[in-house]
C-alpha cells in the first residue's frame, strides 16, 4: 500500500473495533430477545396443545 | 391467535432480510463520508486528495512536527527551500533528501529562523464511525415510536379500562427498553469513535439517559403495584407523564447547540441514503415483528390459564 | 358554585396547616434533612478548598437539597392522608377531585416554600459568606423559587399519590420523580445560578431558565391535574 495512504488510514483506522462492536451488540442483542421471544413462544404452543387434548379427551369422556 | 404470530413471523423474516441487505448496503455499497481531513508530507493519488495545503509555522520549533514536509525558511536574512530532513528544538535540516547521502543540506539554527512556511497535501479523513449512524438511528427513531404507542395504549387504557390496553402498552414499554438499551450501546461506541470519549453531558445524551431511567422507572412502578387493577392505572398515568421527556429528547437538538449530529435534507449521497431508509423500514418491521411476538405469548400465556382452571373443574 | 369549591379548597389547605402546625412533624423533617444535606456538603467539598467560586455551584446544590427534601416532604404528607384514611374520606364527601389535588398541591407548595426560605439563608451563611453577588439580580430568585416549586409540588403530589400504595414508597417516589424532574431542575438552576452569579448576560440566561421552567410546570401540571382524578380514586 502507498505509504501516505497507508498514513491517512492509519489515523483513522482505529474506529474499527467500535464500529464492529456496535454492529456485535445491535445485532445479538436483536437476535438473543427474539431467539428467546420465539423459544418461549414454542414452548407455551406445545403446552396448549397437551391441556387442549387433555380437554377434548376429558370432555369426550364425560 | 394463529393469525397474529403468522402477520408476527411474516414481519420477522421480512424485516430480517431487509435489515440484511442495508447492513450489505451499508458497508459494501455505501461510501464513507469524509470528516475533516489529514495533512501528510507525501503525495499519492487517492480520492480523498483535497489538495495542497500551505501553513505557516509561528513558533520555529514547531518545525520539528513537520519532518518530511517540503519548506520555505528565512533565517539571518537568507532563504532556504527543500524538505525538513531532520528537526529539533534548537536546529533544523533542510535538503533534498533524495536519499544520496552526498545531496545538499543546510542547517539552520531554530533561534534564527524569521519565518517558515510549510507545504504538503491535505487528504479527507474518512469517517468510519458514521457507519454506526445507519442503524443507530433506525433504532432510536423505532424507541420513540414505541413509546408514543405505550403512552397511546396508557390513555387508551384510562378510557375503556379494558386489560387488553394494559398488556399492550407493557409489551410496547418492553420493545421500547429494548430498542432504548440497544441504542445507547451503539450511541456509546459511536461517542467514542467521533468524539473521542465514551459518555458527555450533552443535551440528546441526557435527555435520552432520562428517558432510559423513565422507562427502567415504568417497570419498577409496575413490579411495585400488587393490586392488578391499580397497577395498570398506576403504569398508564406514569407512562403518559414520561412521554412528555420524549419530544424534549427528540427535538433538543434543533433547540439548543449541541454536538449531537442532525441528519439534514439532502446531506446524504443516494447510496447511503438507500442504505439508511431499508434500516429504517427494515427495524420498523423487526420492531413490529418484536411486539406481536410478545403479544402472542401473553396470549397463549392466557389461553393456558384458561385451560388449566378449565382442566381443574 | 365556584365560590363552594373555594370554601372546600380553603377548608382542605386548613386542615393541611393546622394538622401541620400541631405535629410540625414534616416542616422538622424537611428542615433538619436540609440542614444534614448541607453539612454533606461541607465534607464533599472540603477536598477543594479554595480552588473553585463557590457562587457558581450555589444554583446547583441548592436545588439538590430542595428536590430530596422535597421527596421527603411529598412521601410524608400523602402517607399522613393514607395512613389516618384522611384521603378515602375526602373522596367519599362530596369534594369536587380538582379541589383535593389543587389543596394537596397548594400544602405541599406551601411547605416547600418553608423550607426553602429557611434553607437559602442557612446555605448562604455557610457557603456564600465574603462572596459578591449582585443585588439587582438576585432579587429575582424568589421567582424561580416558586416557578420550581410550583413544578415539583405539582407533579410530586400526584406521583406522591401512586408511590404510597406501592411497596417501597419513597424509593418508588425517587425512581419515578427525579427523571420526571429533570428538565424543571435543567431551568431552575440555570436560573437560579444567573441570578447569583450576575453579570451582563444574566438576565438573558435567567429568563431563558424561567422560560423552561414556566413551560415545564403548565404542561405538567395540566397533565397531573388530568390524571389525578383515575389515581386518587383507584
Amino acid at each position: 500500500m502507498d505509504p501516505t495512504l497507508e498514513e491517512v488510514y492509519s489515523l483513522v483506522l482505529t474506529q474499527w473495533p467500535l464500529v464492529a462492536g456496535a454492529y456485535a451488540l445491535l445485532w445479538t442483542g436483536l437476535i438473543v430477545y427474539v431467539g428467546l421471544a420465539l423459544k418461549r413462544l414454542n414452548g407455551l404452543g406445545r403446552q396448549v396443545e397437551v391441556l387442549e387434548a387433555a380437554i377434548a379427551r376429558r370432555s369426550g369422556a364425560e | 391467535m394463529k393469525l397474529a404470530s403468522t402477520r408476527a413471523l411474516v414481519a420477522l423474516v421480512l424485516g430480517g432480510v431487509l435489515t440484511l441487505g442495508a447492513f450489505l448496503g451499508t458497508f459494501f455499497w455505501a461510501g464513507v463520508p469524509d470528516f475533516g481531513f489529514v495533512r501528510v508530507a507525501g503525495h499519492t493519488d487517492s480520492v480523498r486528495y483535497q489538495g495542497p495545503f500551505e501553513q505557516k509555522i509561528d513558533e520555529a520549533r514547531y518545525l520539528a512536527n513537520y519532518v518530511g514536509y517540503e519548506a520555505e525558511i528565512e533565517a539571518d536574512g537568507e532563504s532556504y527551500a527543500g524538505r525538513v530532513v531532520e528537526a529539533d528544538e534548537s536546529r533544523v535540516v533542510v535538503g533534498t533528501d533524495t536519499g544520496d547521502a552526498g545531496a545538499p543540506k543546510d542547517t539552520i539554527a531554530v533561534a534564527d529562523i524569521t519565518s517558515a512556511v510549510v507545504r504538503g497535501s491535505e487528504y479527507g479523513r474518512p469517517d468510519w464511525g458514521q457507519k454506526i449512524f445507519y442503524f443507530h438511528v433506525p433504532v432510536a427513531e423505532i424507541s420513540f415510536l414505541v413509546f408514543a404507542l405505550a403512552a397511546f395504549y396508557g390513555i387508551r387504557f384510562i378510557m375503556t379500562r379494558k386489560r387488553e390496553f394494559d398488556t399492550r402498552a407493557r409489551i410496547s414499554m418492553e420493545v421500547t427498553l429494548t430498542f432504548v438499551s440497544l441504542t445507547m450501546m451503539t450511541g456509546i461506541l459511536w461517542t467514542r469513535a467521533a468524539w473521542g470519549v465514551w459518555w458527555e453531558w450533552e443535551p440528546r445524551l441526557t435527555t435520552y439517559f432520562i428517558m432510559t431511567l423513565l422507562v427502567i422507572g415504568y417497570f419498577v412502578l409496575r413490579n411495585a403495584v400488587e393490586d392488578e387493577e391499580r397497577r395498570a392505572l398506576y403504569a398508564a398515568a406514569f407512562s403518559i407523564l414520561a412521554f412528555i421527556d420524549a419530544p424534549i429528547s427528540f427535538f433538543i437538538t434543533r433547540l439548543i447547540p449541541s454536538n449531537h449530529p442532525v441528519i439534514e435534507r439532502g446531506g446524504l449521497e443516494p447510496p447511503m441514503l438507500v442504505s439508511f431508509i431499508v434500516a429504517q423500514i427494515g427495524m420498523i418491521l423487526l420492531g413490529y415483528a418484536i411486539y406481536q411476538l410478545r403479544m402472542g405469548e401473553t396470549m397463549l400465556k392466557d389461553r393456558i390459564e384458561h385451560a388449566k382452571t378449565l382442566l381443574e373443574r | 358554585m365556584a365560590s363552594l369549591s373555594w370554601r372546600q379548597f380553603r377548608a382542605m389547605l386548613k386542615k393541611d396547616i393546622v394538622m401541620e402546625l400541631r405535629t410540625k412533624e414534616m416542616l422538622m423533617s424537611m428542615g433538619l434533612y436540609s440542614l444534614l444535606t448541607m453539612v454533606v456538603y461541607f465534607v464533599a467539598l472540603s477536598q477543594a478548598g479554595s480552588a473553585f467560586d463557590p457562587r457558581d455551584i450555589a444554583a446547583g446544590l441548592l436545588w439538590l437539597a430542595f428536590i430530596f427534601t422535597s421527596m421527603l416532604g411529598l412521601n410524608r404528607s400523602l402517607v399522613h392522608e393514607k395512613d389516618q384514611g384522611c384521603l378515602e374520606a375526602l373522596l367519599l364527601s362530596p369534594v369536587d377531585r380538582p379541589v383535593i389535588f389543587f389543596g394537596k398541591v397548594t400544602g405541599n407548595l406551601i411547605f416547600l416554600l418553608a423550607v426553602e426560605a429557611l434553607t437559602i439563608p442557612v446555605f448562604a451563611f455557610l457557603f456564600l459568606q465574603g462572596e459578591t453577588v449582585e443585588v439587582s439580580s438576585l432579587a429575582f430568585v424568589p421567582l424561580v423559587l416558586l416557578a420550581g416549586s410550583i413544578g415539583i409540588a405539582g407533579v410530586g403530589t400526584l406521583l406522591a399519590t401512586m408511590s404510597v400504595n406501592t411497596s417501597g414508597k419513597d424509593f418508588i417516589l425517587a425512581v419515578l420523580f427525579i427523571p420526571l424532574a429533570y428538565p424543571l431542575l435543567l431551568g431552575t438552576v440555570t436560573a437560579t445560578g444567573a441570578a447569583i452569579v450576575g453579570g451582563p448576560d444574566a438576565m438573558h440566561a435567567f429568563w431563558a431558565g424561567m422560560a423552561w421552567v414556566l413551560g415545564y410546570d403548565v404542561i405538567m401540571l395540566l397533565a397531573s391535574y388530568g390524571l389525578y382524578e383515575f389515581i386518587v380514586g383507584a
